[in-house]
């Protein structure tokens, strides 16, 4: 596949490290490196940050186990390499595995209802992708005070509300959102060439991941580029294309979109691609999802972000096990690295 | 062409009447002039949104709802509600799309639930032949034929299927699923006598879970140039327009669209007069899943992928559409050109704020806010006159 990795963690250092004083990025396309992950910048209690080899150090199961993961929804593909990874390790691990979902990205009532079935079931973990990161706690509380182990996965639960319901949480495990948006601004203003207007294309408003991607993105590219318009996709392609048509409209002189997911980059896509605009607006998606693969490796789109939903599975049933085996301490975090995927020659001109 | 408003009850007074429909004609167009109107107050609209630029994008824009609308209308004259569109045209997408690419297969029970309106189509077909002759034959009969027709049918379709289909086949495809939960939607409601809202409800429920079983919950790409040029620019218009003349031409000049009217004014007395309000019932349904999938047709065309997630609060856009466009939701009256102005304004309402530029939290409130007072002012008038 024609990948290539853009490691711009010293950068994310760099605009952390300074504050005030900017200097230009180096924007530094490297190999593909182990990308130790940064500390997230929302969360601001101090955990246990894991490495990979903890984790990979955990035992196989002695005892029969039973490990339940509650994802939003199945509707969105991001979760399903996060449920097959779930599968895959608890299977290996020797524990038993469920795999529970809400009809709809926002089902959060459904989730609840959930949460509330396994108390009786004899569950010993339940690996959760909250669909809000506030109303789940008081469910989850019962939950852990039954005596079942939680791992908040992905979305991360609102560390005030948790602390206020006193819940107990097993573990972190997760991807830092604003990290992935300044990663996906890092890599418009690139594409941009340094300068321009651009315009964002949120999520659902509210939503923890959707916010979390705007304000990262706000920070990469804040002083830089001209943020000239907010618009919401609401997550979907028909949406993003509607929105994306009044906005290259209203600002001519736009020149770059950033898309909180592909799937609204696909109907950004369309819409500059309607208006003869290709080339001349960058988009810039997120997720890398499979059907964005295509446009990646013709330039239509001009990055996306690898969030690797599958290490939030895969580690997420060994977080659980470690600490129920008591080789990994109660309220650890680890955070999975991202990777910016662009078409290789984007990045380096030199080949063909 | 239209005479539009066509009321149930004939007992008005002429004049009045006339008067009445009149105003009923021009009335969607008035809040569309209205709505255009005021946002042309601002600057930045009057010079972006009357150009030969951007006027097309408006119809690209509400293209699949206008389609989706029309076919709201039909069951909304019937007094009923379809709460599913936006779930099966998911399913009629992503049923088109595996059927092309291929990728992930097509499950066969797929061409089973779309072989279902064919083999309703033939029990009914020899039903009436043999009604002719025979006055009662054992319902055993129809449920054999049903099964044997079912059967082959399916059988049929899910061998094509594994081939891979043509475009044509795979649109044709789409559209026989749509029909094929339309059909059912219409007959839990008429014959099994369960309400609209909680009907469609479930098939919402159902259409999307099954989208997402069949797909395994991956989306699927359909990146066939040939399928392609359907969601682009004029093909999308005229296949709009052509969802809106025939639904127009069926409303006004067949009976059937007389009966659908007479159903909603009012069932009993429709009834009496000797009409099957079941079949008609069912067709308004049947219709709504027809243009649903058509919707699911353009929608896969413009981007080239089947989401499982297409058409979410499709429905409450189409609803809408039908609603702004002042087709009563109680039944009994309305025209198609109005779901076609309705749809359109939602569409000038949706992009003008996004031109003019209004924080994206308060777009939300404001389009709801039209959507109310413009039912509002009706209801006033109608009280008044």
């Amino acid at each position: 596949m024609r990948r290539s990795v853009l490691c711009v963690t010293a950068l994310a250092v760099v605009l952390f490290g300074c504050g005030k004083e900017e200097t230009p990025p180096p924007v530094a396309p490297t190999a593909p490196t182990t990308n130790a992950a940064t500390p997230s910048a929302q969360s601001g209690a101090v955990a246990n940050t894991l490495t990979d080899a903890h984790l990979e150090a955990v035992q196989k199961a002695t005892k029969p186990l039973k490990f339940v993961l509650i994802v939003k929804t199945k509707n969105n593909p991001f979760f399903l390499p996060m449920i097959k990874a779930f599968e895959d390790t608890a299977r290996e691990l020797g524990v038993a595995a469920e795999v529970q979902a809400g009809a709809q990205e926002a089902s959060y009532e459904q989730q609840v209802a959930l949460v509330q079935t396994e108390v009786s079931k004899g569950t010993a973990a339940i690996l959760i992708t909250p669909a809000d990161s506030k109303a789940l706690v008081p469910a989850l509380k019962k939950a852990a005070d039954a005596g079942i182990l939680i791992i908040n996965l992905d979305n991360r639960l609102d560390p005030e509300t948790v602390k206020s319901q006193n819940l107990s949480l097993g573990g972190y495990v997760g991807v830092d959102n604003v990290q992935g948006g300044e990663k996906a601004g890092m890599a418009l203003m690139e594409a941009m060439g340094g300068h321009g207007d651009v315009a964002v294309m949120e999520g659902i408003r509210g939503v923890d991941n959707a916010e979390a991607r705007k304000k990262g993105f706000e920070l990469a590219v804040g002083h830089r580029l001209k943020i000239v318009a907010y618009e919401t996709g609401e997550w979907e392609t028909e949406k993003a294309y509607n929105k994306t048509l009044s906005l290259l409209a209203a600002h001519p002189t736009l020149c770059g979109i950033f898309c909180a997911n592909d799937n609204m980059a696909i109907g950004a896509m369309k819409a500059v691609a309607e208006k003869g605009k290709k080339g001349q607006i960058k988009v810039v998606g997120y997720d890398d999802i499979p059907t964005v693969t295509e446009a990646i490796n013709s330039g239509d789109l001009s990055a996306t972000i690898e969030q690797h939903p599958d290490y939030m599975g895969k580690y997420g049933v060994r977080m659980a096990l470690g600490i129920l085996q008591g080789t990994i301490p109660k309220g650890s975090e680890y955070l999975v690295s991202l990777e910016t995927i662009q078409r290789r020659n984007a990045v380096s001109p030199a080949t063909p | 062409m239209t005479h539009a408003d066509q009321t149930a009850d004939e007992g008005a007074e002429r004049p009045v009447r006339r008067q009445a429909q009149t105003f009923a004609i021009l009335r969607s167009w008035l809040v569309l002039l209205l709505v255009c109107g005021m946002f042309s107050l601002h600057p930045v609209f009057r010079a972006t949104f009357w150009t030969r630029d951007y006027l097309p994008d408006i119809v690209q824009q509400s293209g699949r709802n206008i389609v989706l609308a029309v076919g709201m209308s039909f069951v909304v004259m019937t007094g009923g509600i379809d709460l599913s569109v936006g779930s099966v045209l998911a399913l009629a997408g992503v049923g088109m799309g595996m059927a092309l690419s291929g990728r992930p297969a097509s499950p066969p029970w797929l061409a089973f639930a779309a072989a279902f309106p064919i083999a309703f189509l033939g029990v009914g077909l020899v039903r009436r032949a043999l009604n002719a002759r025979l006055s009662a034959a054992p319902i055993v009969l129809y449920a054999g034929i049903f099964v044997v027709l079912e059967a082959v049918v399916g059988i049929v379709l899910a061998q094509a299927l594994k081939g891979g289909l043509r475009v044509e086949g795979a649109i044709c495809f789409a559209l026989l699923i749509g029909v094929s939960c339309g059909l059912v939607n219409g007959l839990v409601v008429s014959i099994g006598r369960v309400p609209p809202f909680v009907t469609t409800l479930g098939m919402m429920s159902m259409a999307r879970g099954l989208t997402l079983y069949a797909t395994n919950s991956q989306s699927v790409s359909v990146n066939f140039p040939r399928l392609r040029t359907l969601g682009d620019g004029p093909p999308l218009l005229l296949i709009a327009l052509a969802v809106v003349i025939g639904g127009s031409l069926l409303l006004n000049r067949f009976r059937a669209g007389r009966y659908v009217l007479a159903i909603g004014g009012n069932e009993q007395a429709t009834r009496l007069t000797g009409v099957s309000v079941e079949t008609y019932k069912t067709l308004a349904y049947l219709l709504s899943g027809l243009c649903a999938a058509i919707g699911a047709v353009l929608v896969t065309a413009k981007f080239g992928t089947a989401n499982t997630g297409a058409g979410t609060g499709a429905e409450l856009d189409a609803i809408a559409a039908v609603v702004i466009g002042g087709t009563s939701l109680s039944g009994g009256q309305g025209s198609i050109l109005n779901a076609l102005v309705g749809a359109l304004t939602i569409t000038v309402i949706t992009s003008g704020l996004v031109l003019v530029g209004i924080e994206v939290n308060l777009q939300q409130v404001i389009l709801g806010g039209i959507i109310v007072l413009t039912v509002f002012i009706d209801q006033i008038r109608k009280r008044q006159g």
